[in-house]
Order: structure tokens, then sequence, then C-alpha cells
């Protein structure tokens, strides 16, 4: 039926010439990554933070947010009391959670980009749900670019992954840029220096 | 009937303060996605890899859709293939009721636009909502989008919120963008929460690993597809790319040729359905595969859709994108629209200046200009036209469809535009697509300077 006719269409109609594929190999910027990372922070709208070790991010965490809030914490090395998530009936009732404190896999230097997979989420809706989205990566999984992150990832097994860079935002009404769409409306990153 | 982008721009010329103020908003999105290609020093080498990744994966296409739908089915996935829009449509309506959907959450998808399957759902007493809050915006004003990237960049704040008191009762007269953004977003979220199902886009396809990639800002195609039990990608088969690692490349210039932003905020990569969730993939021909065979247009296919060569249109800039009266606007859309149908879009090709700034900042290095003169050159000596049009269109194709005049032309747009300070040329030009007697000008001062040079 049609899968046939347009394999068949294509077949018949794509251009002869050979086109190879080009060569990947891109120069890394210069710099140290973390500060490139840094730098990026402002720049995608995240508030960002450095942690010395995983106490430490659980102090820095209880600073931003003192209030008595609905909180996930995903990270078992971050000592702060939250909602199982195992026991949800409906994903639903995540809705207006105040905090989810997730880990991140990699991060990107040249755009502030942090992978998050489900190897990490047991809900995919939980870095989008919340109002306030802590990420919190280790100072040793910053990487340069793009090029470097997917090749990195080659092998990764996942069954679903996203690039995050600062808190959900929107700019369609004249251009403003309004941080707060259909996402989080606040985001931190915490690097965590000494991961131990 | 379709009206002509002349007929239609001149009424949007009308209004001098909104034209001035839209040129403005769109060279502010150049300004910016100028700073952001300039910040990257291998920004040329990564147009010619982009470029050349995309051509090698069209003139192989179908073999990376096979492998592209074998990896997807390993997946989990289910894949469908749609000759047409209609087709399109119908496998969406019939995942839909297979599943007794009722309300749909869409996010934005130029194709599903393309496809025009909002109408047909609805006709079927389906609820869509468009979640991307540009586009939700005209949603509610019934207007088409008038920009690929931004689809409300024509309307005023005011009209924004005098629409959302309308719609949803919020407070009148309050045109604060973070106000509004955020009525909207309560709105949405509710919507979110009742979707029986979640339709999005996809930027990029990679026949390795059988993924799609969705990028967005708003966060809205995640919020939908993760919430809902039930995700359907609809994809045009152009979007395929060979490897993951290719990915590198675009998603390293879409967000910086479409805003100016160094990434999108989401790049999200869909592999395999959700726990106790259901996920397909539509796959469009669409009359692609037939523009595959034509040599002067195949390579339009690379386009990702990144909207720059709209904001750096001077004719885009003052006419609007709904004077185009084609899904797809501004210089792609000129030279995509003949493609579905040369009689009824013929007039488009004809609405440049061919001054070639869109090929310049065209991340894959779609020779755009050229395309548009191709176009011309071919609807000259067609039969396409109506009479009355078919006069001064085809003297217009004599002269610009002349190589010599047009490499003049070109080169002389191309030096005013590298040599002059943004303000004097993009003034000249302005003048020059705000008056259309300028349009003759240049036409006259060329074809005298062809006759001198023929005797
Ligand atoms: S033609 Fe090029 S510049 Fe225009 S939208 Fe497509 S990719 Fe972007």
């Amino acid at each position: 039926m049609s899968r046939k006719e347009i394999l068949e269409n294509i077949a018949r109609n794509k251009p002869s010439g050979e086109y190879k594929l080009p060569d990947l190999t891109i120069r890394p910027q210069e710099g140290k990554v973390d500060e490139l990372f840094e730098e990026m922070m402002p720049k995608v709208s995240a508030k960002f933070e450095k942690a010395k070790d995983y106490s430490a991010v659980a102090e820095i965490i209880r600073k931003h947010f003192p209030g008595d809030i609905r909180i996930v914490n995903l990270i078992e090395k971050v000592k702060i009391p939250g909602i199982n998530v195992s026991k949800l009936k409906n994903i639903k009732e995540l809705n207006l959670l105040d905090l989810a404190i997730i880990k991140g896999d990699l991060a990107v230097a040249e755009n502030g980009a942090i992978w998050v997979s489900d190897q990490n989420l047991p809900h995919r809706i939980l870095p989008f749900i919340c109002e306030n989205l802590i990420l919190v990566i280790d100072k040793k999984n910053i990487v340069n670019n793009m090029h470097e992150v997917y090749r990195l990832q080659n092998n990764l097994d996942y069954n679903y992954g996203v690039f995050i860079a600062g808190p959900s935002k929107t700019a369609d009404i004249e251009q403003s840029l309004v941080v707060g769409a259909q996402g989080p409306r606040n985001m931190l990153v915490i690097l965590v220096e000494n991961q131990a | 009937m379709r009206g002509s982008i002349k007929d239609n721009s001149e009424v949007f010329l009308k209004n001098e303060e909104r034209t001035n103020w839209h040129d403005k908003a769109l060279w502010f999105v150049r300004e910016k996605r100028d700073l952001a290609a300039k910040s990257i020093p291998e920004w040329e080498q990564l147009r010619e890899k982009a470029s050349a990744v995309k051509m090698h994966t069209l003139s192989n296409l179908d073999q990376y859709l096979i492998e592209f739908e074998e990896n997807a089915l390993k997946n989990g996935v289910k894949v469908h293939w749609a000759k047409d829009g209609e087709e399109h449509n119908r496998i969406i309506e019939e995942i839909l009721q297979s599943h007794q959907v009722k309300k749909v959450v869409k996010s934005k998808s130029m194709l599903t636009e393309e496809c025009h399957l909002n109408p047909h759902l609805e006709s079927k007493g389906i609820e869509v909502i468009d979640t991307d809050l540009g586009e939700r915006i005209i949603q509610l004003k019934k207007e088409p989008p008038s920009h690929i990237v931004m689809p409300a960049i024509h309307l005023k704040k005011e009209e924004v919120s005098e629409l959302f008191h309308e719609k949803w009762n919020t407070e009148k007269g309050n045109n604060d963008p973070v106000y509004l953004t955020y009525q909207a977003r309560l709105s949405l979220r509710k919507d979110f929460l009742t979707a029986d199902a979640a339709i999005t886009g996809v930027n990029f396809a990679v026949a390795e690993t059988g993924e799609v990639v969705v990028c967005t800002n708003e966060g809205n195609a995640d919020v939908g597809t993760h919430i809902a039990p039930l995700q359907i990608h609809s994809m045009g088969i152009e979007k395929l790319i060979p490897q993951r690692e290719h990915l590198g490349i675009f998603t390293r210039m879409l967000a910086r040729s479409a805003t100016g932003q160094p990434v999108t905020v989401y790049t999200s990569h869909f592999r395999k359905p959700k726990k106790e969730g259901e996920m397909h993939i539509v796959l469009v021909d669409n009359k692609r595969s037939e523009r595959l065979s034509k040599e002067k247009y195949w390579t339009s296919l690379k386009c990702i859709r990144c909207g720059a060569c709209m904001n750096t249109c001077p004719i885009y800039r003052r006419s609007g994108g709904h004077s185009y009266e084609a899904t797809i606007p501004g210089p792609i859309g000129s030279i995509l629209a003949p493609n579905l149908d040369t009689e009824k879009y013929s007039d488009l090709p004809f609405a440049s200046t061919l001054c070639g700034s869109c090929s310049d900042v065209c991340p894959v290095k779609i020779n755009i200009h050229e395309q548009l003169f191709f176009w011309r050159q071919d609807i000259g000596r067609s039969n396409v036209l109506p009479k009355s049009k078919k006069i001064s269109m085809k003297i217009m194709a004599g002269v610009l469809g002349n190589p010599a005049v047009y490499k003049m032309f070109g080169k002389m747009m191309r030096i005013s535009l590298k040599l002059l300070p943004s303000s004097i040329f993009e003034n000249k030009l302005n003048t020059w697509a705000k008056n259309r007697k300028m349009m003759e000008a240049p036409k006259e001062s060329f074809q005298e300077w062809y006759q001198k040079r023929k005797k």
C-alpha cells in the first residue's frame, strides 16, 4: 500500500549522485568546561550553585526552599525527605508539585544543557510537572559540546531522554521573554565538585 | 480563492506603524541569530556538514526509512505510512477513535498544519488543543500561523490580552506578557491533565536507533506526551538523519538559527513508549518523494524549519506571514509551495528581491534565492499564470530570469548587505518593499542596462 508506494517513489526519484557523510571531528571550544558551563547558566535563565559534596547539596537546597513544600527527591545521596513516587496511583497527583530534585548524567559546556533520562526517572513527567526543578550534576560529567555528548552516549540504553537547558520559557507574546511556560518556572543547577 | 501576496501585503502595509513594528521585531531576532552564529568559530563548517548529512540521507532515503522503521518497531513503536495529508489525517483519526479519544493536546507541528489535521479531527468530534503558546493564541483567534517558529508574531500584546479576556475572562486591559503567559499556563495545564492523547511534530528522526527528537522551549511536547497514555508523532519523511551522532550538528544550529538561543530549552529523545503507554509514528510523504526527482528543487528538502530565512527577508518582514497564504511563508515557503501546486502559488517566487540573505543565513545551506529564480523561469515559461498576471510576470521573469541580470542584481544586493550598516540597508530595502512603484524601478533600470549590453 502506501509504504510500498512511497518507498518505490523514492527509489525511482532519489538523486543519483554520490553524497558522502561528512567527517564529524570538530574542534572543541577553548577554556575549562566547568567555567564555560557556569557562564551559560544565566544565559539560559538558570540559577547556579556549587557544592563541595552531596551533604552540601542538601544544605543548599534547604537554603533555597526552607518552607514545608511538596518535594520529590530522586537522589539517594541527598538527604531530603519527599513523596514516595512508587506509591503514586496516578501521575496526575504530581500536578503543582513544588520541587523535584533529579540527577543529571551529563552536562554540556557550550549551551548549559543537562541530560536526564528515564534511567534516572521513575516517571518521565517529573522534570516537567514541578514548579521548581533542581538538577544536580557531578563536575566530572561536564563535556565540551554537543558532538562530544552524543559520542559519549553512543551505546546508552534509554527509552526516553532529554537535554534540559534552563526553566521552560516562551517569547510568543511580542518577543518578550517570559520564564515559566508549560514546564518548571524556576531551575537551579547544583554542581558537585567532589562526588564521593 | 487564494489572494496574491502583492494584494495581501498592500493591505498589511496600509498600517504603517504595525508594519514597522513587525519589521523591527523580526530584525531583532535576526540580530540575535547573528550573535549566536558568531559565537561558534566553526559555524561555516557546521553548515557544510549539516548540508552534507541531509544530502546524503535524502539520496538514500528509502534505505534509511527502512532502517528507521525496523528499529522503531523493535522499540515497540507502531509505524504508519501516509502518502498524503488525507491519509495522514485518516490514520490519526483511526488511532484516536480506537482509543475513544475525546481530547488531544498537540505541540507545534508544521506538518499537521500542512495536512489540515485540526479541522479534520474537529469534524469528527475530537477536540484539539494547540499547546504551544503562540499556536494556542492563534487557535483561539481562529487564524493560521504567520511564522513557523513564532506563530503569533503578527499580534500585539494588547490583542492577546483582549483575546484572553474574551475567552478566559482574564483581567481586562492587563497587557503584561508575564501575566498573560501565566494565564495561558493555567488554562493549558487543565487541558494537559484531561487529554486522552498527545500529538507532536518531529524535528529529527534517527535511523540507527528509531528514535524521534522534538525540540521545544515551553516543554509542551513533554508535558503532553508524558501525561496522556497515547502519544503520536507526525513527521515528514525528510526529517531523517542516519545516526545519533549527527544530532550534534543539528542541535547546535537549530536554536541558534531560530531565536539566537544556544539550544532549545528541551531537546527530547523519544525511543520507546512509556510504561503502559502507546507510541505511534506517522511517516508522511505528501509529494516529498516526488520532489526528490526535481534536480533544481530537491535540496529544499534539507530544511530544518528554523525560520531564519523569514526573519532576515525584507519582503517577509514588511508583508507579514499571512500575506503569503501558504502553510509555510517567507523565502522557504515561496520555494516549497510551488512544488505542491505550481499554479496556485505561482506569484510567490516573485515576492523576493533575490538579495540572497536567506541563503546566507540558512543553516543547511539551501540555495533559496537561486531556487526562487529557477521557479521564476519555470513559471514564466509555463502556462500556469492567469492571462492578466502573465504579461507582467513574463516581463519580470524575462528580466529577473536572465542569468546575467540576475547575477548582477544578486551581487549588488549581496554587496550592500555586507557593506552597509543595517539601518541604511534596511531603510533601502524597506522603501523598496513599501513602495510598490519601486518594485518596477529596478526592473526598468535592469532592462535598460540589459538592452544596452545587448547592443
Ligand atoms: S530554508 Fe533554511 S533558513 Fe529557512 S527555515 Fe529552512 S533551514 Fe531555516
